[in-house]
């Protein structure tokens, strides 16, 4: 483990502002050492991860060290993100945490199927989502070991 | 039968009566002779003895008798042929059977001693072993008896002594009813006299004589044209001219005329039918083309009978598609006479004149005609019973589409009410916890309230959820161990169960064709309703047990043991409920109690009435307040397919 605590970057796709603002609310409450990029929806989630358009920059696109992925978003939704990003060698290693709000079966075992690390739902309350995120954080960055 | 035998019997009493003494049974011929006057009689009496005796010899020894004795002239004909009758009938012997329609030819005669000659001859038939002879004579008695024509048998000098039936209704003879003594009687003045002067002597003379005469009814008067044929009848043992035979058949214009009425009311009567008919009425001959249409034709099919006669169904009432087929095995029929569709209602595709096709429903018939055969297609427009037909369908396609839109809606309405929802409670959440040192204790009693709320409605949401999922989301049907489910429940259940002290018991359960998963949510929702509404004084006891019921009226009506239905039973000795809201209780948020009492949303039963309807069955409850609850559910065995 690194000496110092180390900046994880996440990137978050998510049409949903305030969910952003939540996990944003969250890791700051945790205390935690934190680049959380967000992402409206599939399309630009590839731009970010490709550098095309206005991550062209790759100093405003770092490569994420984990991707909470919503299902459901306009445009590009996560199911099919998902597919396409775990079709790409380079990115194919990077976890992917499904955070949505559906809880149907269907999405659950298509998103282990399409090679997500894990599944989601989220939660109701604040203090869930604040456990929710030290929980993931200390699963992630803590006790996994992630390709560098 | 009988009734001979009891006519025999009285006269056989009334014989004997009289001539008992001077008789005695063996001797029936002296009798006869005793008799003179009243041969008829005499010839009862003998028939009615030798009903009892040895029929052979007695009616031999009677011929023997009768032929040595001339009965006096002007005895009754009609008694004689009775008797004789009666006679043959009594003796029940074949050789004087045959016998006695000898007899009875020639008895008929007023002339008796031919009469009895005859017999005399006729005995001697049978005794020398000519029974064919009188078979014949026999058969052609029969024969002139069933002619339509008139047939008289006359002495050679043309004095009737026999008429056939149709002869007597000619003339208008009652059948017992004595014959005139003269041809004279039954025909036209110049026909009789044609007759006399010219047919009697040819027949002398040549043996036959062949014309046309006029038959004179007797009692109106109505003259009837026959073409007139007289054969001259020898006697086969001496060559001797015996009698004539005149034979009448009626002919010339009446006959036309009388022929042309009957075929004429016969047309007139088919035709009355035909046009009466509400269904059309179609008409082929053995080529295949239109000979009959209807009026009913006319008015379905949209053409006028004439220019559809002589066409060929195939080209005017039915599409070529649709005919085409048809016609081949109409064609086959037609040619063999049989096939596969006689009698049978198909359904077809008709046009009419306009071209708008309909569905009909068609039935043949197949008759004969000059030895050719005839098919008649019987043919109903079931257009509108097809329309009504469609339209239920239709409603009933509607119907589960809007079903199936409400399901879809209250899913996707739950689901997207959800995420609203989610953020009131997140963001009141945050609120109560970051800024609650920036409320005073009423707004952070205001914030807990609008939680509370929050939570609750996201439960109802969830349970409405839950029960649309009941049709969306179902599985398909696998076969489910009962037992084997209620025990994974009740495992679930285990702590809670030993928290209230309750106690679950599983009686013998069978294995049914169903979705496990909302079996399992069925039993999980029962059992933990039974634990639920316990009394606060008893310890609840929950027993859940399930077996097969045939379901008679069913299994009558439609006759498969795969309609027997499983009932599974929940019972507990709970609080229990009114009767009065046994059907309310499955209703969707209905709850019988305070949430403070027993919490829940009210949902629990309405989802278990979906998952049983969802099975084809069905859920009933029944309860007393403070005696228990008993939940039945009764699950067809098999399935055919899920519903929804």
């Amino acid at each position: 483990m690194d000496a110092l605590p180390r900046s994880f970057t996440i990137l978050m796709a998510d049409d949903d502002d305030e969910d952003c603002l939540l996990v944003r609310d969250a890791l700051a409450l945790n205390v935690i050492p934190h680049d959380l990029r967000t992402v409206p929806d599939g399309v630009e989630l590839l731009d970010y991860l490709d550098r095309r358009g206005k991550y062209e920059d790759r100093r405003q696109s770092p490569r994420p060290d984990l991707i909470l992925l919503d299902l459901n978003m306009p445009r590009k939704d996560g199911r099919e993100a998902l597919g396409e990003l775990k079709a790409d060698r380079r990115w194919r290693q990077i976890p992917v945490v499904v955070l949505t709000t559906s809880t149907s079966d269907d999405d659950i075992s298509f998103s282990y199927r399409s090679g997500a690390s894990s599944y989601i739902a989220k939660p109701s309350t604040y203090q869930a989502w604040v456990e929710l995120v030290g929980t993931l954080h200390k699963y992630w960055f803590e006790l996994a070991r992630l390709p560098t | 039968m009988s009734d001979l035998v009891d006519l025999l019997r009285s006269q056989e009493s009334r014989i004997r009566e009289e001539f008992s003494e001077r008789t005695g049974r063996a001797d029936v011929a002296d009798a006869a002779q005793t008799m003179g006057e009243d041969c008829g009689a005499m010839l009862e009496a003998v028939a009615a003895y030798l009903a009892q005796d040895d029929g052979q010899e007695a009616a031999a020894r009677w011929a023997r008798q009768l032929s040595g004795q001339a009965p006096k002239a002007g005895l009754s004909q009609g008694r004689v042929l009775a008797g004789l009758s009666c006679f043959a009938q009594a003796v029940r012997h074949q050789a004087v059977v045959q016998l006695d329609h000898q007899v009875v030819l020639l008895a008929a005669l007023d002339d008796l001693d031919e009469a009895v000659d005859a017999l005399r001859r006729a005995y001697l038939a049978i005794d020398s072993g000519e029974p064919e002879i009188s078979l014949q004579r026999q058969a052609l008695a029969l024969v002139a008896d069933e002619s339509s024509d008139f047939v008289c048998l006359a002495t050679r000098h043309g004095k009737p002594f026999y008429l056939n039936r149709a002869g007597r209704e000619l003339v208008g003879l009652e059948e017992k009813s004595e014959l005139s003594s003269t041809l004279h009687d039954y025909h036209s003045d110049a026909s009789w006299e044609r007759l006399r002067d010219e047919a009697v002597p040819a027949v002398n003379r040549r043996g036959r004589w062949e014309g046309e005469c006029q038959l004179r009814h007797r009692k109106t008067g109505a003259l009837v044209d026959v073409q007139t044929r007289i054969l001259l009848v020898r006697d086969p043992a001496t060559g001797k001219s015996g009698s004539m035979a005149i034979v009448h058949r009626p002919g010339g214009k009446q006959r036309e005329e009388a022929l042309a009425e009957a075929l004429a009311e016969s047309e007139a009567r088919k035709h009355a039918i035909l046009e009466s008919a509400l269904d059309p009425i179609v008409t082929i001959d053995h080529e295949g083309v239109i000979t009959e249409f209807n009026r009913a034709a006319e008015s379905v099919f949209g053409y006028p009978r004439n220019t559809v006669l002589g066409t060929r169904p195939s080209e005017v009432l039915f599409p070529p598609a649709s005919m085409a087929g048809q016609q081949i095995r109409i064609d086959r029929y037609l040619e063999a006479g049989e096939g596969s569709m006689l009698g049978k209602r198909t359904e077809v595709t008709a046009v009419r004149a306009g071209g708008e096709t309909f569905p009909a429903e068609m039935a043949m018939t197949l008759n004969y005609e000059h030895g050719k055969p005839l098919m008649t297609f019987f043919i109903r427009d079931i257009g509108d019973h097809k329309r009504a037909e469609e339209e239920q369908a239709r409603y009933a396609a509607e119907l589960e589409r809007s079903n199936h839109e409400l399901e879809q809606f209250a899913y996707v309405a739950s689901h997207d009410l959800q995420e609203p929802l989610r953020k009131i409670r997140t963001f009141g959440d945050r609120l109560a916890s970051s800024c609650s040192a920036a409320l005073d204790p009423t707004g952070r009693e205001c914030v807990e309230r609008m939680q509370t709320a929050a939570e609750r409605m996201q439960s109802l949401i969830q349970g409405l959820l839950s029960l649309s999922r009941v049709t969306t989301k179902g599985q398909d049907f696998v076969p489910v161990d009962l037992a084997a489910v209620a025990a994974e429940v009740v495992s679930d259940l285990e702590v809670h169960i030993q928290q209230v002290q309750g106690r679950v018991e599983l009686g013998r359960m069978p294995s049914i064709m169903a979705d496990p998963l909302q079996i399992r949510q069925l039993l999980q929702n029962l059992i933990g309703n039974a634990l639920k509404f316990r009394r606060e004084d008893e310890p609840p006891v929950v027993r859940v047990h399930a077996r097969f019921v045939g379901d008679r009226d069913n299994r009558q009506a439609r006759g498969s043991p795969a309609d027997e239905q499983c009932r599974l039973v929940v019972e507990d000795n709970g609080v229990g409920f009114e009767e009065k809201y046994a059907e309310r209780i499955f209703g969707v948020f209905q709850r019988l109690h305070t949430r403070e009492a027993y919490p829940g949303t009210g949902i629990g039963l309405a989802i278990c009435k979906k998952i049983a309807e969802r099975h084809g069955g069905s859920i009933a409850a029944c309860s007393t307040p403070g005696q228990g609850a008993v939940f039945t559910v009764l699950l067809p065995a098999v399935h055919r397919k899920p519903k929804g």
